[in-house]
């Protein structure tokens, strides 16, 4: 990690320390633990795309699949909510593995179809086994996590529980992208075939990497049903899958914190917009009208408006912007 | 089960399956042209759908104007999606440009949304609402209307590309664009009369299935999801193979209703997708993609 970069990380989670003292609204409270779970999701479908071009419409289904997990142990066997967070993690990430095999080793259009066609097999099944899903009613009383005894039964508490794990999994996602695998990651994104001459297996990464996707959407499922304590089928559906997508295009594809800035500007919006508009179907529209905007105008998202692009060997938009204002004598 | 149980099932996979051929067809010639997955391409339907049932309720246009200009509008529609959002970025990639066709999906949903809320629109059938007696079947009238209007778009496209230099031109520059370019063909316009077809496809689509399936504002993902599945059995890109593949996709959902619960006949579906993609994914037949 660059120098900078821990010099911003150290800030931030200084930041996310101070924060609940600073501020004892439950409410923000709770808007902080859903971006945390948003960016969970988002750090998964960054690394897959960002660095392997990969498009997958499934996070929402294998978040589905990690509240599911953990709401079934908990509530049909009575088995802790670590249990069922660690279980979370797993069963996405079998389930991927296979589906992973079977559909990187053709192009990236036939992953997003295929992913798109998981989804929903994926909600169909939440609604139509009833005998283990309970349906389309969902499951509700899903009990609270608790650590040696203390409960983690507030707002308060339960944002430190999302925002360690949240932390702990971008420090990690960092390193692998900085490490050797992430410089195959992003040979394969430039050039797959040029990649391949030089030995690196593109199947093996891009399967490890969708299977960590998955992981990283059971762990923010399995977040997501202890904090609610009740979840149906319907949240899991194709918007679900979608908003990653939305919040990587906003946010910035190229690096593992555009999910970070993503998740918090989609979500800052929402709730500006539920307090303005009020009305849940001009928001959605806001939504869709913001991605084709971000799509066109952002292709690198809001970061890349800070980040150095390599390959124009130009410097950023706003460095860029800067150049143009102050220098007179070039030709 | 009977045989005329069987005979029922068969026509109702034909009667989706000719909508699942059409937009599959929309599909495979948005793709053939611009290596793009469209996935407007349910949303297309939609309007087609709900169009249909602007003109004629709302307007009081008699019901065959009212599908004509239905289907003239999902063209208008679809050809601006392209200049507006697809022409100005055909330098992005392709992976980039198909999530600017999921941004027009969303758009496209949530502003019929916005007009229309979650109501369903009732279009009423072309000819009646009798069905008709065929070997102890009952065929809705509107079953033979998809199949016939659907054979006559299938001839009509054959056709225009056959035998008009404007349909040669357009297949040139789906085989090779550079090619046909240096031969002096437009290959700008190429990609914009692929999406105007693929919006009349599906503005079609809609408006046949509007009597049998009444149209909302969120059919059109699943709509697109089974045209997908559908060009993907048949061979993306490959039009007698959209047409198969829609047709098999119907009975297949068809007769899977009839076997298994009918609330798995969508699952039927995307599970065949899912195999034929991982084992198979150039589809039944062989595609002429390069």
């Amino acid at each position: 990690m660059g120098k900078n970069e821990k010099i911003y990380l150290s800030v931030f989670v200084a930041c996310l320390l101070v924060f609940p003292l600073a501020v004892q609204a439950k409410y923000a409270m709770n808007i902080m633990i859903f971006i945390g779970i948003d960016a969970i999701m988002a750090v998964g479908l960054s690394l897959l795309f960002g660095y392997t071009g990969q498009l997958s419409i499934c996070q929402g289904a294998f978040m589905g699949l990690g509240a599911y997990t953990t709401a079934i142990l908990n509530t049909k066997l009575g088995l802790s909510p670590w249990l069922g967070l660690v279980a979370a993690a797993i069963v996405p990430g079998l389930l991927a593995y296979p589906i992973g095999v079977g559909v990187t080793r053709v192009r990236g259009f036939y992953l997003a179809v295929a992913t798109l066609a998981f989804a929903e097999i994926i909600t169909l099944l939440l609604e139509e086994c009833r005998e283990l899903t309970m349906g389309w009613q969902g499951i509700p009383g899903i009990a609270n996590v608790s650590l040696f005894g203390f409960v983690l039964n507030t707002s308060q508490r339960y944002y430190y529980l999302v925002w360690v794990i949240a932390v702990l999994i971008f420090i990690f996602s960092r390193k692998v992208v900085s490490h050797r695998v992430g410089r195959a990651l992003r040979a394969l994104r430039l050039n797959e075939e040029a990649a391949r001459c030089l030995g690196i297996e593109a199947v093996s990464f891009k399967v490890r990497i969708f299977v960590l996707s998955a992981v990283y959407g059971g762990i923010a499922g399995a977040l997501y049903a202890h904090h609610l304590t009740y979840i149906a089928p319907a949240d899991f559906g194709i918007w679900a899958s979608i908003t990653p997508i939305i919040i990587i295009a906003v946010g910035g594809e190229r690096t593992v914190w555009g999910a970070l800035v993503g998740s918090f500007i989609l979500r800052m919006l929402d709730e500006s917009l539920k307090i303005y508009l009020g009305l849940p179907e001009l928001r959605v529209l806001f939504y869709a009208l913001g991605l084709l905007f971000v799509l066109m105008f952002l292709p690198d998202g809001v970061l890349g408006l800070f980040s150095r692009s390599k390959e124009n060997n130009k410097g950023s938009f706003l460095s860029q912007v800067k150049e143009s204002l102050t220098d007179n004598s070039r030709s | 089960m009977g045989l005329s149980t069987y005979i029922q099932f068969f026509f109702q996979g034909m009667t989706n399956g000719g909508i699942y051929s059409l937009v599959a067809l929309g599909f495979g010639i948005i793709y053939s042209s611009t290596g793009l997955l469209n996935f407007a391409q349910g949303e297309f339907v939609m309007l087609g759908g709900i169009l249909t049932y602007a003109y004629h309720s709302l307007l009081s246009l008699p019901l065959s104007l009212a599908v004509i200009l239905a289907v003239f509008s999902v063209g208008i529609v679809a050809g601006a999606m392209e200049r507006l959002t697809l022409y100005p970025m055909r330098h992005l990639s392709v992976h980039g440009r198909i999530l600017i066709t999921l941004g027009v999906t969303l758009t496209i949903e949530a502003l019929v949304f916005v007009i229309a809320g979650t109501d369903i629109f009732y279009v009423p059938p072309f000819t009646s609402d009798e069905p008709i007696k065929f070997l102890g079947a009952s065929v809705l009238p509107q079953t033979i209307w998809i199949l016939a209007v659907g054979f006559v778009v299938m001839t009509g496209l054959a056709t225009f590309f056959r035998f008009t230099l404007m349909g040669q031109a357009f297949l040139a520059c789906a085989i090779n664009r550079d090619a046909a370019r240096m031969v002096g063909i437009n290959a700008e316009w190429s990609s914009l009369i692929a999406f105007v077809i693929g919006g009349v496809l599906g503005g079609v689509g809609g408006a046949l299935i509007a009597p049998v399936s009444a149209p909302s504002y969120d059919m059109g993902v699943g709509v697109a999801l089974k045209g997908i599945c559908a060009a993907v059995i048949g061979g993306i890109g490959n039009p007698i193979g959209a047409v198969v593949g829609g047709f098999i996709l119907g009975l297949i959902e068809s007769y899977s209703i009839a076997f298994i619960s009918s609330g798995y006949k969508d699952g039927v579906a995307l599970f065949i997708l899912i195999l034929i993609l991982m084992l198979k994914p150039s589809g039944i037949f062989f595609t002429r993609e390069t």
